[in-house]
């Protein structure tokens, strides 16, 4: 640019003139935050359970070992759909995880890859059933399903007795039921009451007894039942156990045909950055001391064979169990699955027509 | 700044005034805005961390209250002894007194209670229904286990029998003297002792958090408040960052952390002005800004409008002037410099008008009086011979006065025609003795002639012709029924002047004519073209100053002429 003899003679003013507005406007610049808290987590755990069950256990294990433990929760489809991306077990902002915490055995075991294999000293105390060969997971908890029941609703003479009983014209439309597709308890009390039904059909009898609904979160059963919408359902005991304790107008039967116990177990990630920690969350989960709390305090059956159920709870032997491993049952539910959803959208386009 | 040579001159004034009004309204309420949201914002963190301070001294100050009373009440070793002598129903009684004793001071801050190694409540000086039982291999008492002194422990909300209402538990290991742990002193921390502690130490807008050493929340000071907001609030403490960017007054959150059991006192400070005010105080500064934009719009459009528009005008004005309009005026009320300067403009072009219609008005004189000087020349040489031939025959004839006449009037006639304007006085003193010989033999001689003219003045140059109609002025009107008339020319110089007067003592003129002579500019008057050619000839040859001035005295009629005393002509 051709510079005119006044402009260049302007120059000291101009200069000093910007000088000031960029000292004024420095000046305002507003001050930057406080130092922020250091948060270095020592653990993360993926978990799908409840807080209820998640948080007493994590904080008890900082109190005792003084680490930070960061928990993320999430359900078991973000889980499997983490792991299906195959990003690896972390979260979306890229932090790995070291343990997963509570999670269905059959879903460990099916994912058997992405964890590593850690022996923990309390697995002798473990009841056989809960044990993994492979020691790739450690299980935690065991939940036997029960047909939990509105005691304002259904009469003495009506209790329910059995996977049978959800057949019962009287309770059409009454039935609190999950979609079996969303989860893995409903999966399997369908595949229970299959292989223990002795007719035919049950499935179709079923969905027509369901009046083909069905409901999308276990929390809308419980729900559902204690306020009377629907009459009776199939739930956890656990559950189950703490609304009766609790006061609320519910009991709950086992199956007389024999249920399920659904067990949730943890394990560590593949090459996580903090094994140690990860073995002693593993460790503490199956501590005695743990177990009992889980016992008395969480609604839950130990998998440790020296924490008896509470007072009044048959022991888990004692229940009738039916008899399946978790390969065949794995197989039966996919199977299962795949006949409910012929029938539901067969009932869609009958609907339609 | 090419760019800015391309406005009109108006523009530049505009955007110039626009700029000088502008900037610095904009720039300084821009600057204002953000040191107050700055200082607003310092202020902020300066309080927020004084009252930090204040909660974490309060904390610990109660930390050591406790202490001090467990150790007061523990100093003799009876609580350790009582809890193993169950039957010394005095003792209790003792031991009641002995912890109330102990608990005064803090006594609004905690609620004791002592537990026995198993876990069974002894002793509360808690008035509300209270678990009777603690599980000493989970959670407090498990803690406070080979720990020397009080353990903290943040009531774990998840368990089913923990009481909502207590927020932070402390134990105390109560130990007889041997060392055997025979029971446990709990402290309960609730809402309501927290609420105690802390109140008045932050303001009623904020929010005070308490976090345990893993960063749990142990306390909101917002009892409303759940889980989603409390994390949200130790999320930002953690990671630092200043709450609602972009609204000026940030939300501030501030932490310390207690020394003595690293307890994380962590403050959220709502910024003291709501973003509703900071709205207006923007909204408000926005529309000032529009108001000085419009002003400034208007004065500088009026006074950028004032400096240019006459300015312009002028410039228009000369163009049309350039053409050769000059009867263009500007009008202007105004009376500053530029109203002066139009005016002066207005004066000049009036000025430069009338010039140029005087020139064309001499211009049109002159082609006059030339046509007319060609119109007498008509067929010079036809008139010389004719004139010629009647010479001749008069003197063949033995007619002299004919032939006088005759060659009187050759002469006349010659001069009359000449091509030369302007001859030496002594051709024209020629000329006109040629026509006094005329005059004579048409007038028989009745007057008297005679010149008075020095020999120097004879070579001034004069127009040819202008003595001829006064002379004949003179002899016709003047000597008009006189016998023995008298006629002289006088001529003198003086200063350059050549002054020619021609005296006659006849009859004089009347006071209208003598009017009309004086006068500066005669008019045209009929009978009289002679003499007015020659006023006309002086004042165009020569200029306003010189002319004929006539006088009539007893004597007679003199009218003197003045005209500069020229030896040679430069230019006609």
């Amino acid at each position: 640019m051709r510079l005119t003899n006044s402009t260049r003679g302007k120059w000291p003013e101009v200069c000093a003139l910007s000088l000031i507005c960029c000292v004024l406007l420095s000046s305002c610049r507003p001050e930057t935050g406080e130092p922020p808290m250091l948060s270095q987590a020592d653990l993360v755990v993926y978990t799908v359970q409840e807080k209820g069950i998640c948080e007493p256990v994590v904080k008890e294990f900082e109190e005792r070992t003084g680490l930070n433990v960061k928990v993320e929760a999430g359900s078991l489809e973000e889980l499997l759909k983490t792991l299906e991306d195959g990003g690896g077990p972390c979260s979306d902002d890229g932090e790995t995880w070291d343990v997963v915490f509570g999670v269905g055995i059959r879903t460990l075991e099916e994912k058997k890859e992405y964890w590593q294999a850690y022996e923990s000293p309390e697995t002798p105390f473990i009841a056989g059933a809960f044990r993994c060969s492979d020691h790739k997971w450690t299980s935690f908890s065991a939940c036997p399903l029960v047909i939990m029941y509105n005691t304002n609703v259904v009469t003495y003479r009506e209790v329910p007795a059995g996977w049978t009983s959800l057949l019962e014209p009287r309770w059409k439309g009454r039935v609190a039921f999950m979609d079996p597709g969303m989860s893995d308890i409903y999966s399997s009390a369908l595949a229970a009451a299959v292989y223990t039904y002795r007719g035919k059909d049950y499935m179709e009898q079923l969905a027509a007894n369901l009046e083909y609904s069905s409901l999308s979160s276990l929390s809308e059963v419980n729900s559902g039942i204690l306020d009377g919408r629907y009459s009776l359902g199939v739930t956890i005991e656990g559950t189950a156990q703490a609304l009766r304790s609790g006061g609320a107008d519910v009991d709950y039967i086992y199956p007389k045909e024999g249920t399920t116990v659904l067990p949730d177990g943890t394990a560590i990630v593949n090459g996580c950055s903090r094994p140690e920690a990860a073995r002693r969350f593993l460790d503490f989960t199956v501590s005695k001391d743990a177990q009992k709390i889980l016992v008395s305090d969480l609604n839950r059956r130990s998998v440790r064979m020296d924490v008896p159920p509470l007072p009044g709870l048959s022991p888990v032997s004692r229940l009738s169990i039916i008899d399946m491993d978790l390969k065949e049952l794995s197989r039966e539910k996919e199977e299962i699955l795949k006949q409910w959803n012929g029938i539901l959208s067969l009932h869609k386009r009958r609907a339609g027509e | 700044m090419k760019w800015y040579g391309r406005f009109s001159f108006k523009t530049r004034v505009f955007l110039g005034c626009l700029l000088v009004a502008l900037v610095p309204l904009t720039f300084s309420s821009v600057v204002v805005t953000r040191l107050f949201t700055a200082s607003i914002n310092r202020q902020m963190a300066v309080e927020g961390n004084r009252q930090l301070d204040e909660a974490s001294k309060k904390l610990t100050q109660l930390f050591e209250n406790c202490e001090k009373a467990c150790q007061a009440f523990t100093a003799d070793g009876t609580a350790a002894r009582v809890m193993i002598d169950k039957d010394a129903i005095e003792m209790q009684k003792d031991l009641y007194l002995s912890l109330y004793q102990a608990v005064q001071e803090i006594y609004s801050s905690a609620q004791f209670s002592i537990y026995d190694s198993g876990g069974k409540l002894r002793f509360t000086t808690d008035t509300g229904s209270k678990n009777s039982f603690l599980p000493v291999h989970w959670g407090l008492l498990r803690k406070v286990q080979g720990v020397k002194g009080i353990t903290y422990y943040r009531t774990d909300p998840y368990l089913p029998e923990t009481d909502k209402n207590i927020l932070m538990q402390g134990a105390y290991s109560l130990e007889n003297p041997q060392g055997a742990r025979t029971g446990y002193v709990v402290l309960d921390f609730s809402r309501e002792n927290f609420d105690n502690l802390l109140n008045g130490f932050y303001s009623s807008g904020d929010t005070l958090l308490l976090l345990d050493s893993h960063q749990r929340p142990i306390y909101c000071s917002r009892p409303e408040y759940g889980e989603e907001e409390m994390d949200d609030i130790i999320l930002h403490g953690m990671t630092g960052q200043e709450g609602e960017k972009g609204k000026g007054v940030y939300t501030r959150y501030l932490w310390t952390r207690e020394p003595s059991h690293g307890i994380y006192v962590l403050l959220r400070r709502s910024s003291p002005i709501s973003v509703g005010a900071i709205h207006t105080m923007r909204t408000v500064s926005f529309l000032l800004s529009a108001l000085g934009l419009i002003l400034c719009l208007l004065i500088s459009g009026a006074l950028s409008k004032g400096i240019a528009q006459p300015v312009s005008q002028l410039d228009k004005a000369m163009a049309k002037v350039k053409k050769g309009d000059l009867s263009i005026r500007i009008h202007t009320n105004r009376q500053d410099e530029l109203g002066r300067l139009t005016e002066s403009f207005n004066q000049m072009t009036g000025d430069l008008q009338k010039y140029l219609e005087d020139t064309v008005q001499k211009q049109k004189d002159l082609n006059k009086t030339t046509i007319k000087l060609y119109q007498t020349q008509l067929n010079p040489h036809f008139l010389y011979n004719t004139l010629d031939t009647i010479k001749w025959n008069a003197r063949i004839n033995q007619i002299p006065e004919i032939a006088i006449l005759a060659e009187n009037l050759a002469v006349i006639l010659r001069r009359s025609i000449s091509s030369r304007p302007f001859i030496t006085l002594r051709e024209e003193l020629e000329t006109i003795e040629s026509y006094i010989q005329i005059q004579k033999i048409r007038f028989t001689g009745r007057f008297l002639y005679e010149t008075e003219i020095p020999d120097q003045l004879e070579d001034c140059m004069v127009p040819k012709m202008f003595l001829q109609p006064l002379v004949e002025n003179a002899i016709i009107h003047g000597l008009y029924g006189c016998e023995n008339g008298y006629i002289c020319i006088f001529a003198v110089e003086k200063d350059g002047v050549l002054s020619i007067s021609i005296t006659d003592d006849g009859c004089g003129m009347n006071k209208e004519m003598v009017d009309w002579i004086n006068s500066d500019n005669p008019f045209k008057r009929d009978g009289h073209l002679g003499l007015y050619n020659v006023i006309r000839i002086l004042k165009i040859y020569y200029g306003q100053e010189y002319g004929i001035r006539a006088e009539v005295t007893k004597e007679g009629t003199t009218i003197a002429l003045r005209l500069p005393a020229q030896r040679e002509v430069t230019d006609v």
